[in-house]
């Protein structure tokens, strides 16, 4: 378990790292807090010739509330979703989710914006960006462009970054007023990739309506995935089965994957539980309490 | 007493808590060459082997195949031959044109480094000619299965029967039948630390020095003598601070031989550390067994007699005989009386990893199918279970308790002393058991369901031939002790000083345990199956009052005193009742050892306090247990949560309960690993898909519960301290006890449980299954 032979490269600016991508394109691959990509290194199962190695660029290290949201630099660790009480009041949802992420050791190295473009599709920092439509800003010497959460995540442990791009940060909006958010799942150990996340968010408008709540899961195939209440009931209000049904709806639709851990009954049927209980948690957490 | 029996922190842990142990990887020696090993990734294949471009490759100082190796170092010595296996087929040290399991090794690199090894290890061309393969252990009984070993003719290497009474009459007077069939999947031992094996050739004193992780030293100087065709006494094998055995480092692997072979070929220091990859992939594995059983009983659920047969997955090869199925086939009576019984152990090859022994080795299935038998009895008769063990247990009285067939070790197998209805009656006043079935009833009544799990298990612990251990009083009063087992983390060195400190009343400090190095003592089998305590701490008794005798015959006479006047108190030899008339230790030593260049002043004892002593058990002592639990199952997601744990244990006298009770916790760890998590997984054509933690999952220590912890003492009438091994007693029932309680919790909803490692997804197919049946009965 010792990687193959690679070069490695610490810019100290993102023009540097830009000059860096250019030039080795596919062949780089870079490095923020290794959580994931170390690993795969050790067995072998990525070789990269050249890491590029972010951790000496400065301000990527920085988070920052504008009008628009919060926006989240590349370096930014997990472990400032538990510490940071200024940050996890922006952010409940991923202040929530950051629990069930890896362990203490892992979340003082692994990043937000790295654990994103791994895109494992049980990482719950994934679902959290899918529910919440998180966007991310994507530097290059051909141009900077913002790709929001729907385009980024591709297909399992696939994004759209192109071989030439840095993510340089990702931007979540503000809280939804008046909103409750809920993060919760089912994993076979603490700390363990989810067999089923789900993260929720309920929502009423001025009419009571709950068309803009939503949840997202996780661990159900090659990507999260986002369902609308609205889509499912539009102009819905407060009714008792709603969110069973929403949730039975959910379930059906999935077509999780079976793997070692769980099977795809098994995890329709904890996407089933997870999605009502969550529904029923945040909406507990509204403004105006549960329903 | 004093220190026997006392919570004593342990002399080691300063020195691991600090980062300060010392371990194999630890070792630097210079000019030290890397080893990486090339290994199969067919499960069966015809095989050649292209070399040159790992070779080539700078950095790389040879290349080794198996034609490369001596003919005396080609095949894994089988420690534990037995007539029963009639076929028994050693592993190959590096694998001769065939392989038959993923992970087999092909070729050892040696580099300058292990990244440069594994280089070149990428450039080995491995060209497979693959042939058909068998995985599934019932596939490989049925005619026509491909055979692993062409040159046996079925897979089914043996049949092994156990047996006593007449059950065929048992079963023809049976009111009830329970018959199962009952799973236990494979895992393995996961140490902390991996295995690891430096070799160099000492060229003062012309022999082979080994350091190695071994919990049996003097098998592998021995296996490595003959592999390099030296005299024993030209090898030395060493071990530093190990982090864990687990059983799987008390047998023989392919780097064992190999890096000495390497070392001396070579003429430097070589180094090679298992990957935790290599370790999932390759290390022995242990488990895997399918029983097809009965139980008959009366009406009152008095056991009449228990048969069937059940298949033991030995994987590709044999390297330490029958000893696991073995285990099983004696132990599955347990605490019960059995008086027919009739069970056959079918040893079956398939194209695996090698299984052998894993702390617990056999009991924790035997355990489990006799207890999942009793439960569905109980359900079947509707008798309590607790009520149902009851009737059941042997009695205090009935020790010593002859089972009526022969042991593992070749004795009658025959219970020297314990007390089950006192283990029993512990545990369930522990968990309240009456309290906790009042609220099962009550709870499920608003929808929640909580189980209660009850098991008790025996174990052969502290078995032969012997132990021999060294003891010395020094110029300046301290004591060494030098024995032959090894520590992987037991706490010898704390343990066996008690016994020391109280027998020559010399402070605890002064007493230095010295291990791991086969210099120290003349013999020794070595570190395993719960017997260190037992055996090299009687024999560690024995030494230190040997030294007290010889102290009060030198003292005595010093004091010109009889022996039977003296006491031995604070390190002095005094006249009981006249503490001024009093000689220390010390000057004992001083005394006896005489002056350089004079004649030896009292010539009648002859120089200083030194002895040699050991201890030979005329046969296993058998601790026993009861673990009792409670859960609580979420049928929506179907995840376990454990509210209560009850460990009751009878391991005779103890001599530190703290070392104790972590053998039990780190025990309970590892069986509620094996209840829920650790499985190691094949695909159909034999690749191995649980090679990292990603996938293997142990049980961390959110997972594992506080343990209560209790003991009931029965001291064992075997050894001169009355000791029981503690090694694996927290492991082997906790199976049994979680899955009747998991079951137990679901119980409204008529889940069986015949099957472990068992996942919440696993669950959720069985309530749907019972759903199904329940929805057919309607």
């Amino acid at each position: 378990m010792k990687p193959a032979p690679f070069s490695y490269a610490a810019p100290h600016s993102v023009e540097e790292c830009l000059d860096l991508l250019s030039r080795y394109g596919t062949d780089a691959k870079l490095m923020a807090g290794g959580q994931s990509l170390m690993p795969l290194l050790s067995l072998r199962m990525a070789r990269p010739s050249v890491i590029i190695d972010i951790n000496r660029i400065p301000g990527l290290d920085a988070w920052e509330v504008t009008g628009e949201g919060v926006r989240i630099g590349a370096r930014v660790r997990q472990r400032s979703l538990e510490r940071d009480r200024a940050l996890r009041a922006e952010i409940p949802l991923m202040a929530e989710a950051v629990q069930f992420i890896g362990h203490p050791a892992t979340r003082s190295r692994g990043t937000i914006v790295g654990s994103m473009c791994h895109a494992d599709p049980a990482a719950e920092l994934q679902v959290c960006a899918i529910l919440l439509g998180a966007a991310f800003r994507l530097r290059s010497h051909s141009g900077d462009r913002v790709v929001s959460a729907e385009e980024f995540f591709l297909d399992a442990l696939t994004t759209a970054v192109g071989e030439e791009e840095l993510v340089e940060e990702v931007r979540l909006p503000l809280p939804v007023v008046g909103a409750g958010y809920s993060f919760s799942e089912v994993s076979r150990r603490h700390g363990d990739f989810a067999m089923v996340s789900v993260g929720c968010i309920v929502t009423r408008d001025a009419q009571g309506r709950l068309d803009e709540s939503a949840v997202a899961l996780g661990g159900i195939g090659s990507r999260a995935q986002r369902f609308r209440l609205g889509d499912y009931a539009p102009g819905a209000t407060a009714v008792p089965a709603l969110f069973a049904d929403f949730a039975r709806h959910v379930a059906e639709t999935i077509e999780p994957d079976a793997d070692l851990h769980a099977s795809t009954e098994y995890r329709r049927a904890l996407a089933a539980h997870l999605v009502q209980q969550g529904l029923d948690v945040a909406a507990s957490r509204t403004e105006s309490g549960a329903q | 007493m004093g220190l026997f029996g006392h919570r004593q922190v342990r002399a080691e842990d300063d020195n691991l808590i600090a980062g300060r142990g010392r371990y194999v990887d630890d070792l630097r020696f210079p000019g030290m060459l890397h080893v990486a090993i090339v290994r199969s990734q067919v499960a069966r294949a015809k095989i050649k082997v292209d070399v040159a471009a790992a070779l080539a490759l700078p950095g790389v100082h040879a290349v080794f195949t198996a034609d490369d190796l001596p003919l005396s170092a080609r095949i894994l010595p089988d420690c534990h031959p037995n007539p029963a296996l009639r076929h028994p087929r050693g592993p190959a040290v590096l694998a001769a044109g065939e392989v038959r399991y993923v992970g087999e090794p092909i070729v050892a690199i040696v580099a300058d480094s292990r990244y440069l090894a594994e280089d070149a290890a990428d450039l080995v061309l491995v060209e497979y000619d693959e042939m058909p393969a068998v995985i599934d252990l019932e596939k490989a009984i049925l005619p026509g299965s491909p055979l692993v070993h062409p040159d046996v003719p079925s897979n089914l290497g043996a049949r092994i029967p156990v047996v006593t009474g007449n059950t065929d009459a048992a079963f023809a007077q049976a009111f009830y039948v329970a018959r199962e069939r009952l799973e236990i999947q494979r895992g393995a031992g996961q140490a902390m630390e991996t295995r690891g094996v430096v070799a160099y050739w000492n060229e003062y004193e012309s022999r082979m020095v080994v350091w190695n992780v071994s919990q049996v030293p003097f098998v592998h100087r021995t296996a490595i003598a003959n592999a390099l065709g030296l005299p024993e006494n030209s090898v030395q094998v060493l071990n530093p601070d190990v982090g864990g055995g687990f059983g799987y480092k008390g047998l023989t692997y392919t780097e064992d031989l190999l890096v000495p072979v390497i070392a001396r070929k070579l003429g430097c220091p070589i180094k090679w550390i298992e990957d935790r990859r290599e370790h999932l992939i390759a290390s022995y594995h242990e488990r895997t067994q399918i029983h097809h059983l009965e139980m008959a009983v009366t009406q009152d659920g008095v056991i009449l007699g228990i048969r069937g047969r059940f298949l033991y997955d030995a994987g590709a090869y044999t390297p330490w005989g029958p000893v696991v199925p073995l285990l099983t086939a004696v132990n599955i009576p347990g605490p019960y009386k059995v008086p027919n019984y009739k069970v056959d152990a079918d040893i079956v090859y398939t194209n695996t990893v090698p299984t052998a022994p894993v702390r617990g080795a056999g009991r924790p299935q035997a355990c489990y199918v006799c207890e999942r038998l009793l439960d569905k009895v109980g359900h079947e008769l509707k008798i309590d279970p607790a009520e149902l063990r009851r009737r059941n247990l042997i009695q205090p009285d009935e020790f010593p308790y002859e089972l009526g067939f022969i042991s593992r070790d070749g004795t009658k197998r025959t219970y020297d002393s314990g007390d089950f209805p006192a283990l029993l009656g512990r545990g369930l006043a522990m968990i309240k058991y009456d309290a906790r079935r009042e609220e099962q009833t009550k709870l499920r009544q608003e929808g929640k369901f909580i189980g209660i799990g009850l098991a008790l298990c025996v174990e052969d612990t502290g078995l032969g031939p012997f132990e021999e251990v060294g003891m010395s009083i020094e110029l300046d009063g301290s004591v060494t002790v030098r024995m032959g087992t090894p520590s992987q983390g037991q706490g010898q060195r704390t343990a066996f000083a008690q016994i020391v400190a109280d027998e020559l009343a010399v402070p605890f400090e002064a007493v230095k345990v010295l291990t791991g190095n086969t210099d120290l003592v003349r013999y020794s089998i070595g570190t395993f199956a719960s017997r260190a305590g037992v055996v090299t701490g009687s024999a560690v008794s024995i030494a230190a009052k040997q030294l007290k005798q010889r102290a009060f015959a030198i003292g005595g006479t010093m004091l010109q005193a009889q022996a039977g006047d003296l006491e031995l108190e604070e390190g002095c030899v005094r006249v009981k009742g006249q503490p001024s008339r009093s000689v220390s230790l010390k000057d004992i030593v001083h005394t006896s050892l005489g002056e350089s260049g004079a004649p030896l002043p009292m010539q009648e004892f002859g120089p200083g306090m030194s002895t040699v002593a050991n201890f030979c058990p005329p046969t296993n002592t058998f601790a026993t247990g009861c673990h009792c639990a409670v859960v609580e199952v979420d049928p929506k997601t179907c995840q376990v949560k454990i509210l209560q744990y009850v460990a009751v244990e009878d391991f005779g006298n103890v001599i530190n309960p703290l070392i104790v009770d972590g053998q039990v916790i780190g025990g309970l760890g590892l069986g509620i690993g094996n209840t829920f998590f650790e499985k190691v997984v094949y695909d159909e054509g034999g690749q191995i898909l649980t090679g990292t933690f990603m996938d293997y999952l142990m049980a961390t220590t959110m997972d594992v519960p506080r343990v209560e912890i209790d003991y009931i003492v029965t001291p064992s009438p075997l050894n001169p301290l009355g000791m029981k091994g503690a090694g694996q007693g927290g492991t082997i029932p906790v199976p049994a006890v979680l899955s009747a309680a998991v079951e137990d919790a679901l119980q409204p909803f008529g889940v069986r449980l015949n099957h472990v490692p068992f996942s919440e997804s696993d669950l959720f197919a069985w309530l749907g299954e019972a759903r199904t049946r329940a929805e057919q009965a309607q």
